[in-house]
């Protein structure tokens, strides 16, 4: 049986993560929307608005918390503090899975504020695939494990990025959170093809999509979150969805935000497409192993 | 073969460093070139250095960006390149050590008040505190607010004996400007002008639906503090007035409207009687 259906994960449909320029809209017109993704630091504090703001989302909308700050691959753990503060928002919150990403930030007592690549190594694989076993039992919840944009390789990786992120997901029995534009990203940064990490990763274990928008900075492209979709991601969108079936999608756009009308019409491009790839994929019938 | 933690610290050494590693012959980059060297496979596009590069920019971008939020107002009065400075002095003394960034700024009063030439600037001194009491309180502990009927538990007799729990989200700050105007004039974008040296008691509070200030009398911000430190209410109330040399009538006759307002403006969470 495969992950989700073992987890009883089921399709949401297509969300947008919620963002404060937007509160106003979406608390004070409900708009349709399939769903919202928050980023678990923001909602980690003692309390105030955020919180308040927080459950009156929960009451109107399903919402999923993914989180930058657990740091999988860190050599050092994650605080029992972060830990706890997740716990209580995941408890709150009551989704059917949580994220966060296949990375490391924190060394030597400092949180670096990034997601950091991993040298993709065997000794690698086995350090975040206990992480996640302690985190995901720490949690009390199913974990789904985000690829990540990368600027840089290491002389010391033994894999491709599909294969370390797949071998990590086996060896912790976590679910996946294929960002189809990060793949993009670090496909046009290290030169491989996008499409080989679509084609590669377990199908059964991907419980969530993300897309975005990335800038050029000419030598690289950089994930920036702070623009439209571009053409050759909606393309490996598709690929994505032929491949894994209905899958939870999620759009980010956290710089430039624009207005709630444009990211919402955003959102509907990505449910349309998905429809039609739906519609013409094996994977609609059955979830591809 | 290095150990995952070798790679990470001297990662995180390379990216904290103040000197683009790509500046040609630096002499404090040396140490971090050798790990690009060592670690880092040159791309077709970026060359190992210039992918490090990469993650430094972002942690410099990243936290500057996040200072600059918290601390609009001294940005505004130090100009640009004056604040990036002190961001970078900071962060140097100061690395991020709390998973939010909304904690980053935290020692930042303490360090302006410590290290030259920042320390050598009282507005500066206090408009920082001002900024980061606000950042502090933004999600500070809830707490329910008093209920006057927590009093009717509480004989009489035993109030003076009883101590007076202050909420969470308040805090008082001892300046020596009005500096709270300053800030709200740099956040509207109006015409901000460093305002004359005057002792400034300022209470701030998280309210139902903003943040906000008050100006204190220095009797009022004196008895608050003697509550909030644990100070039983009859031993709070008379070393305030003897401290200040107030006519004991004249406390006694502002002390209800004081603790009216208090409680009105969510300062007062709690009454603990005498054990």
């Amino acid at each position: 049986m495969g992950f989700r259906e073992r987890h009883g994960i089921v399709d949401l449909g297509v969300g947008v993560g919620a963002r404060v320029p937007h509160y106003e809209t979406i608390f004070g017109e409900t708009p349709a929307m399939d769903w919202f993704e928050i980023i678990s630091e923001n909602f980690l504090g003692d309390g105030g608005r955020a919180l308040e703001q927080l459950d009156k989302l929960c009451h109107a909308y399903r919402v999923i918390p993914h989180g930058v700050s657990l740091a999988l691959g860190s050599v050092e753990p994650p605080s029992a503090d972060y830990l706890r503060r997740l716990r209580a928002l995941v408890d709150r919150i009551a989704p059917p899975w949580f994220s966060d990403h296949l990375c490391w930030g924190r060394v030597d007592g400092m949180d670096l504020h990034d997601l950091l690549p991993m040298p993709m190594t065997e000794a690698a694989v086995a350090h975040v695939a206990d992480r996640i076993k302690q985190v995901q039992d720490t949690i009390g919840r199913p974990f789904a494990l985000e690829n990540v944009s990368s600027y840089l390789t290491y002389r010391e990786s033994t894999m491709p990025e599909w294969a370390f992120l797949t071998e990590v997901a086996e060896r912790a029995d976590c679910g996946l959170l294929f960002d189809v534009n990060n793949a993009y990203v670090s496909a046009r940064n290290h030169g491989f093809d996008a499409a080989t990490y679509v084609d590669y990763v377990p199908a059964h274990r991907v419980v969530q999509m993300h897309l975005a928008g990335h800038t050029d900075m000419g030598k690289y492209i950089l994930d920036t979150h702070s623009d439209h979709v571009c053409d050759p991601v909606w393309d490996l969108y598709r690929r994505a969805v032929g491949r894994f079936g209905a899958v939870s999608t999620l759009v980010e756009w956290d710089e430039n935000i624009p207005t709630w009308s444009v990211l919402s019409e955003e959102a509907a491009r990505a449910r349309s497409l998905r429809r039609e790839a739906l519609a013409t994929s094996p994977a609609t019938a059955k979830v591809q192993p | 073969m290095s150990s995952l933690f070798e790679i990470q610290r001297r990662f995180g050494d390379a990216i904290r460093s103040g000197t683009a590693l790509t500046t040609p012959g630096a002499e404090d980059t040396q140490e971090h070139l050798a790990f690009a060297a060592a670690s880092v496979t040159d791309g077709a596009r970026l060359s190992a250095v210039e992918q490090l590069e990469v993650y430094r920019e972002q942690f410099w971008f990243r936290h500057l960006a996040s200072l600059q939020e918290d601390f609009v107002a001294v940005e505004h009065l130090l100009g640009k390149e004056r604040f990036q400075v002190l961001v970078r002095a900071y962060l140097d003394e100061h690395p991020p050590r709390h998973f939010s960034l909304q904690r980053l700024g935290d020692a930042m009063p303490e360090f302006v008040r410590s290290a030259a030439p920042w320390s050598n600037d009282p507005f500066l001194v206090d408009l920082v505190a001002v900024e980061q009491a606000f950042v502090f309180l933004f999600d500070a502990p809830d707490a329910r607010p008093f209920d006057p009927a927590m009093l009717a538990n509480v004989p009489e007799a035993a109030w003076p004996l009883s101590t007076i729990r202050l909420s969470p989200a308040f805090r008082i700050l001892h300046l020596g400007s009005e500096a709270h105007l300053y800030r709200a004039a740099a956040r509207t974008g109006e015409n901000a002008e460093v305002p004359e040296r005057k002792p400034t008691h300022l209470a701030v509070a998280r309210g139902k639906t903003a943040l906000e200030y008050m100006v204190l009398g220095e009797p009022q911000s004196l008895l608050l503090e003697k509550l909030r430190a644990g100070m039983p209410l009859g031993e709070a109330c008379e070393h305030t007035q003897r401290e200040l040399s107030i006519d004991a009538a004249d406390f006694e006759t502002q002390l209800g409207g004081w603790f009216q307002g208090w409680t009105a403006w969510g300062w007062l969470v709690g009454i603990d009687p005498p054990r």
